[in-house]
């Protein structure tokens, strides 16, 4: 399936974030997950085997943090981890995504989500007042 | 470039101190933020009057009930975009609260380009199905809208037989349809913003969606004479053009707009940045140009129509409004043209107001600063931001905690050992995929909180520092990468120093409204229609100028804060 790049970035983001991955390594994971996409790389897919090591992932973004060029990188993530602070990525449109990743990294996101209770639907932005006029 | 060279293509401007972030940054100021001629609508359609942009309607199969489908195009600095309507019929039954809503009077794309046959087709398809749809990098912009029935069909009736509809009726309520979510930048498959975002009238925040939304009114307009002529064709009569300049879309907007705030603070700080420079370059003024004092005594009387057409049922909203009136009553008496012809007399009127409110110290910003487009008109383009704020693992703690001391004192002063400061958490509804804001000590689903906690996580932050040695910021969230989300953020404010939300966002006393109203007074909305402490009703391109305005080549930029009775 085709995506946005910004929703590529927003699903690896509450990926991450699902997986267990603090808020700020998770935006930095969502950043390469786009770049390696934007680089014709399976950037989701990359990123969940990443995210069945939360741990592992946040040490490789702050391992990231010390390394100037991508050439000083160990691997393909890490190097998209430094690109993101080093260099802009290219112009491109809509990038193809794996169903199978994409229904993946949709699960992991769903649980950041809370479910709804009847508390939260009178709560809610639009309650107690309809919208008819 | 020469350093003359480069003086002449910028040149400096004058200006006083900018007002203080910690002043400017609160959620009660920002609450009381008014449209100014940087809001992004303004900035629109100085660029589509610019470049007389004509509005041409190429397809047009809608029955005479008014449902079927439209085209409009629109051509800007060489590319077309096209709004494609959808106006469907909807069953009383259906036409209910928008919190459970699944039908619409009409869904909206903005397509890049002219769409053809099976363009229309496919879109026909998910369009009205919005989030359930799956859309192409060719769209850019989705929403969908309701009419507002009394209005609507009372317009229709009037128009059938001949007469122009009721203005007691036309102006309280202001639009004949209003929009749910205007959904940009990449969502549910449509272009990222970065396709379009280099694309002269473009460039903007929001520029797209404004375009789109502006299409949408013009279309209303077609629509409700359309189905009056079919119904009369005989005695039907067109729409007023003082009526229709004053009619705009509405837009209900809610929780979910609020975060974004947070989540871009580099895009907030751009433009509170763009807007407070503007004011400081008024304020630095010695004196008013030719014409400008008249104009500025002109303004203020319309402002005060405006205010008197101003009418909501939130109490604390309206309490507001009436202060509001009787201040402006006092100003409009002091500013008068003699004031305005006095020494630095704008930098004297904003220090003048403020003895007043919130939003009388706020509507004077914006009112001096709306007869100096040739100071300030150019810092519009200064408004978008192209990537948020990247972390700098060579800083120093030393360096992290001067930028703490100068920056976020006021998250330091908050007292989290009183519940009350920790009460709210902000949190992803399941059933709406939107945010929520729940009451922690009532709700489930704290665990799963969204980092809006700013104070609370400066707070940890400055904890965690506490006994450090001075070491690096990539060494120390080697051990602490719980700090990476705030330290990035602290990090920008000396760059960006209104990033910032200056406010517990998870306190008690944290009303979201003040978010939006901020957000939305950027977009150029007024009329904020507050219906609870969560959600908010606006008018957009109320009192704008129409398609025929912009291609005739009319003053489409004297709209700021229209007032009915004025016009």
């Amino acid at each position: 399936m085709k995506c946005s790049r910004n929703e590529i970035a927003a699903l690896a983001y509450k990926a991450a974030l699902g997986a267990g991955v603090d808020p700020g390594s998770a935006q930095d994971a969502a950043a390469a997950t786009v770049r390696l996409c934007v680089e014709n790389r399976d950037g989701l897919t990359i990123l969940l085997k990443r995210l069945e090591e939360p741990e592992g992932l946040r040490q490789r973004v702050a391992a990231a943090d010390l390394k100037t060029k991508r050439e000083e990188a160990d691997d393909e993530f890490e190097k998209a981890l430094v690109a993101c602070r080093t260099d802009e990525p290219g112009a491109g449109g809509a990038i193809e995504v794996h169903e199978e990743s994409f229904a993946s990294a949709s699960r992991l996101a769903h649980r950041i989500y809370v479910p709804a209770t009847e508390a939260s639907r009178l709560s809610g932005a639009g309650a107690g007042t309809t919208d008819n006029d | 470039m020469t350093r003359e060279k480069a003086q002449a293509a910028y040149p400096a401007f004058e200006q006083v101190g900018l007002r203080a972030p910690d002043d400017v940054m609160r959620l009660a100021r920002m609450g009381a933020f008014f449209p100014t001629r940087l809001s992004f609508m303004r900035v629109l359609m100085r660029r589509l009057a610019a470049q007389r942009a004509a509005v041409e309607r190429s397809v047009w199969d809608i029955d005479a009930n008014g449902f079927g489908r439209a085209v409009y195009s629109v051509t800007l600095d060489g590319h077309t975009y096209s709004l494609v309507a959808f106006s469907n019929e909807l069953k009383p039954e259906e036409r209910t609260d928008r919190v459970i809503a699944e039908a619409w009077d009409a869904a909206f794309v903005l397509f890049d380009g002219v769409p053809g046959e099976a363009d229309l087709d496919r879109l026909q398809n998910n369009a009205p199905r919005q989030e359930a749809g799956r859309f192409s990098e060719r769209e850019l912009v989705l929403s969908r809208a309701n009419k507002s029935v009394r209005l609507f069909d009372h317009v229709v009736e009037r128009l059938a037989a001949g007469r122009q509809p009721d203005e007691g009726q036309v102006v309280p309520i202001g639009y004949l349809m209003r929009t749910t979510a205007v959904y940009g930048n990449g969502k549910f498959g449509i272009a990222d913003r970065a396709r379009i975002a280099g694309r002269g009238a473009m460039r903007g925040p929001f520029a797209a969606e404004m375009l789109a939304v502006w299409l949408i009114r013009g279309f209303t307009f077609d629509l409700v004479e359309h189905v009056a002529r079919r119904r009369a064709p005989e005695t039907a009569v067109h729409l007023d053009d003082r009526l229709r300049r004053h009619l705009g879309i509405g837009n209900s907007t809610g929780l979910g707009m609020a975060p974004f705030l947070v989540n871009h603070p580099v895009l907030l700080n751009n433009w509170i940045m763009a807007r407070e420079t503007a004011l400081a370059r008024v304020r630095a003024l010695p004196g008013a140009d030719e014409g400008v004092a008249d104009r500025l005594v002109e303004l203020t009387r319309r402002v005060s129509a405006h205010l008197d057409e101003w009418w909501v049922d939130d109490a604390r909203q309206m309490a507001r409004i009436e202060t509001l009136r009787r201040e402006w009553e006092q100003i409009a008496s002091l500013f008068d043209i003699d004031w305005w012809r006095g020494k630095r007399p704008f930098d004297r009127a904003v220090e003048h107001s403020l003895h007043a409110s919130l939003e009388c110290q706020e509507l004077v910003v914006a009112l001096v600063l709306e007869p100096h487009g040739h100071l300030i008109d150019g810092l519009a383009d200064c408004m978008d931001c192209t990537r948020e704020a990247r972390l700098e693992p060579a800083m120093t703690l030393e360096q992290l905690r001067a930028l703490i001391g100068e920056h976020c004192g006021w998250a330091l002063d908050v007292d989290f050992d009183k519940r009350a400061e920790s009460r709210r958490f902000w949190y992803v509804s399941e059933e709406k995929l939107e945010p929520r804001l729940g009451d922690r000590y009532e709700e489930q689903g704290a665990e799963l909180e969204m980092p809006l906690d700013i104070a609370r996580r400066i707070q940890a932050l400055d904890q965690s520092l506490n006994g450090e040695e001075n070491g690096t910021v990539a060494e120390f969230l080697m051990r602490h990468s719980e700090h990476r989300y705030i330290v990035r953020r602290i990090q920008s404010l000396g760059r960006h120093p209104y990033a910032e939300i200056r406010d517990n966002l998870i306190g008690e006393d944290c009303l979201p409204i003040d978010m939006l109203r901020c957000k939305l007074s950027f977009f150029g909305a007024s009329r904020f229609d507050p219906r609870s402490d969560r959600w908010t009703r606006i008018t957009l391109f109320g009192g704008a100028p129409t398609f025929d305005d912009v291609e005739k080549g009319a003053d489409c930029d004297d709209w700021w804060l229209p007032a009915f009775g004025a016009s």
